[in-house]
């Protein structure tokens, strides 16, 4: 009894890390010179982009502007060449849009619901349905190319818009049913009981349950649908059709050309705007992202 | 009662009326699936088995596999290929698994600052497109251009660099490398999901035990996220062997310089639809589409049925 009450004030033990120990002091060191490694080559393209080609002659890649100018914005946004027509990338940036917005909306409605029946409604042979869409997930697509030009041709719809949006949200699918069958297969069975008690059907308890629950998941089906479309490069150069052109193939046609004198400050320009709309999405949504992977994505 | 628990033991299985409705529900989506994904790749495993003889398409059973193994037209940029797609894999598990790993670890240190900071640094790459990514890297090791050599220089070094992109002994690891820092977001932050998931309770316990810092990763941690590790490293797998895109936006179809990035992606596009003074070959594309996706096939079946069966054992 006694020994209580004369124990030190102080806590005894070894005094908790200091928050510069060596140790400490190595952990930020390692992720700040990842970063740098990171953030150099993006810091390289603004500052470029800003800058006039007399300037960028002089070299020094690293130093900020002397004299801002958005002229190569303007000129990439409005008048860069690609081979013929100097339309610049807007006529991309709005093909783009109209093929993303459509194909991004329509996949994660059908993944979901897919998802939603995988996790919560078996029916005989969902495991198959199952199998023969996660399968999917690991096909090289290269290897279906040339048959589905044939086939979208034959469909008639080669080359239009409506041909690329509807393989984009067909090459979606496997991998996004996948993650909303983990999704709604690691929210409480209860809810999903105890709402079919209450004579919930399918489509209430989906709207009225699962989909106020699953704001994280459907933020990762938004990045990753946005990002795989926005970034995709094949697909729009086979099945777009040359009306349709997606913003990628664009950039990648005003970059890499040939002719006439390099613009590096319009180039690196013209990269920051291809970039900028899934940069845009990721940041306004990257706090809910995390969250989504770790409770959908990760269990295989 | 025991209706309803047998209801609740397993949200529907043999025993409950079949549930037509939801089988309709789905059936567009797998109709229109089937026609797109399924379809497509049987008539390519179809395709591999035929072949264009005066004008008319017959069947050749497995000729067209001999032509590509044996035959010297075929073989050797075949076999380059493989080869240098096997490397492209290993430089991607050997370094940018590891870094993922390794980041994800420092990331989920407890109480640390900017966090959000560098895991957005680290995940940009990711979202953007390979044709950005190729053109900044195609800049960055630019030896006219470049910032390598500058950067070099100002480290004393820069005697050690060369055009590395277009030297045929390191285009293949240039390129790779760059793939690496692309999507070296994507192990991170996976490794890093599962390592949020790991209880508290398992982690306060192996405090209470003296476990801590470098041994708690090693003792505790790397072995409860084995399984996200494996599901890396498939998907590494997979997305190395289907890799085309970074190659032909850095390299071209012709993969230079003298074939030395050329991986089975970039050979599939060149046989399939043609490059420069080489024919469109849909039967011989098709049949180098089957052994890229016998490849693929062969290592998902061995990550479920060998590794993954094991692992399942360190869950809880």
């Amino acid at each position: 009894m006694t020994a209580i009450s004369t124990l030190p004030t102080e806590p005894r033990g070894k005094r908790p890390t200091r928050t510069f120990a060596p140790a400490t002091i190595m952990i930020y060191g390692i992720l700040l010179v990842a970063a740098l490694y990171y953030i150099l080559p993006l810091y390289v393209m603004i500052v470029t982009s800003l800058k006039g080609m007399p300037e960028i002659r002089l070299g020094n890649i690293f130093s900020t502007p002397v004299e801002i100018t958005f002229q190569p914005w303007s000129t990439a946004w409005t008048s860069a060449c690609t081979g013929l027509y100097c339309e610049g990338l807007k006529v991309g940036f709005w093909n783009s849009v109209k093929i993303m917005i459509p194909s991004v909306i329509v996949s994660i409605l059908i993944a979901s619901v897919n998802g939603y029946a995988l996790a919560n409604w078996r029916f005989k042979g969902s495991e198959i349905f199952f199998s023969i869409l996660l399968f999917g997930a690991f096909i090289p697509y290269q290897v279906m190319l040339y048959p589905l030009v044939i086939i979208t041709r034959e469909l008639g719809i080669f080359g239009t818009l409506t041909g690329i949006i509807v393989i984009h949200t067909i090459f979606g699918m496997p991998i996004l049913t996948l993650l909303f069958r983990n999704y709604f297969a690691s929210l409480p069975t209860e809810l999903f009981k105890a709402a079919r008690v209450d004579g919930a059907g399918f489509w209430r308890i989906f709207f009225q349950i699962m989909v106020p629950l699953s704001a994280p998941i459907f933020v990762v089906a938004v990045i990753m649908q946005v990002t795989g479309i926005w970034n995709d490069f094949l697909f729009g150069v086979i099945f777009a059709g040359s009306k349709n052109v997606p913003m990628t193939v664009q950039l990648n046609n005003i970059v890499n050309s040939t002719q006439g004198v390099k613009e590096y400050n319009v180039n690196m320009a013209a990269t920051i705007l291809t970039g900028a709309v899934p940069l845009l999405v990721y940041f306004f949504s990257g706090k809910y992202f995390v969250r989504g992977i770790a409770a959908g994505a990760v269990k295989g | 009662m025991s209706t309803v628990e047998q209801a609740s033991a397993d949200r529907g299985n043999d025993k409950r009326p079949w549930r037509w409705h939801i089988l309709v529900f789905l059936t567009p989506a797998l109709l229109v699936y089937t026609a797109v994904m399924i379809l497509p790749l049987i008539e390519t495993l179809r395709l591999s088995l035929f072949n264009v003889k005066d004008g008319q398409s017959v069947f050749v059973g497995f000729d067209n596999f001999a032509v590509l193994f044996g035959d010297p037209r075929w073989a050797a940029s075949f076999w380059n290929a493989l080869k240098n797609n096997f490397i492209f894999f290993i430089i991607h598990m050997v370094v940018q698994n590891p870094i993922g790993v390794a980041l994800a670890a420092l990331l989920s240190v407890p109480k640390l600052r900017f966090g959000a900071f560098y895991r957005t640094a680290l995940f940009l790459p990711t979202l953007l497109s390979f044709v950005i990514v190729g053109f900044i890297w195609k800049l960055i090791l630019s030896p006219i251009w470049g910032v390598s050599p500058f950067l070099l220089d100002l480290v004393g070094l820069k005697s050690l660099f060369s055009p590395w992109l277009g030297k045929p002994g390191s285009a293949l690891i240039a390129v790779s490398l760059i793939s690496v820092w692309q999507y070296v977001g994507i192990p991170m932050m996976l490794i890093y999901a599962a390592m949020l998931n790991i209880p508290d309770e398992v982690l306060e316990a192996a405090e209470c035990d003296g476990v801590t810092g470098w041994s708690q990763f090693w003792k505790i941690k790397l072995p409860l996220i084995l399984p996200s590790i494996g599901i890396i490293s498939i998907l590494t797998f997979v997305g190395n062997f289907n890799a085309f895109d970074l190659v032909y936006t850095v390299q071209g179809a012709l993969a230079g310089p003298d074939g030395a990035t050329d991986i089975l992606g970039t050979l599939l596009y060149r046989t399939f639809f043609g490059f420069q003074l080489q024919i469109g070959d849909k039967s011989m594309g098709a049949t180098i589409a089957t052994v890229m996706f016998l490849i693929i096939l062969s290592g998902v079946c061995l990550y479920l049925f060998a590794i993954q069966r094991r692992m399942r054992r360190y869950q809880f």
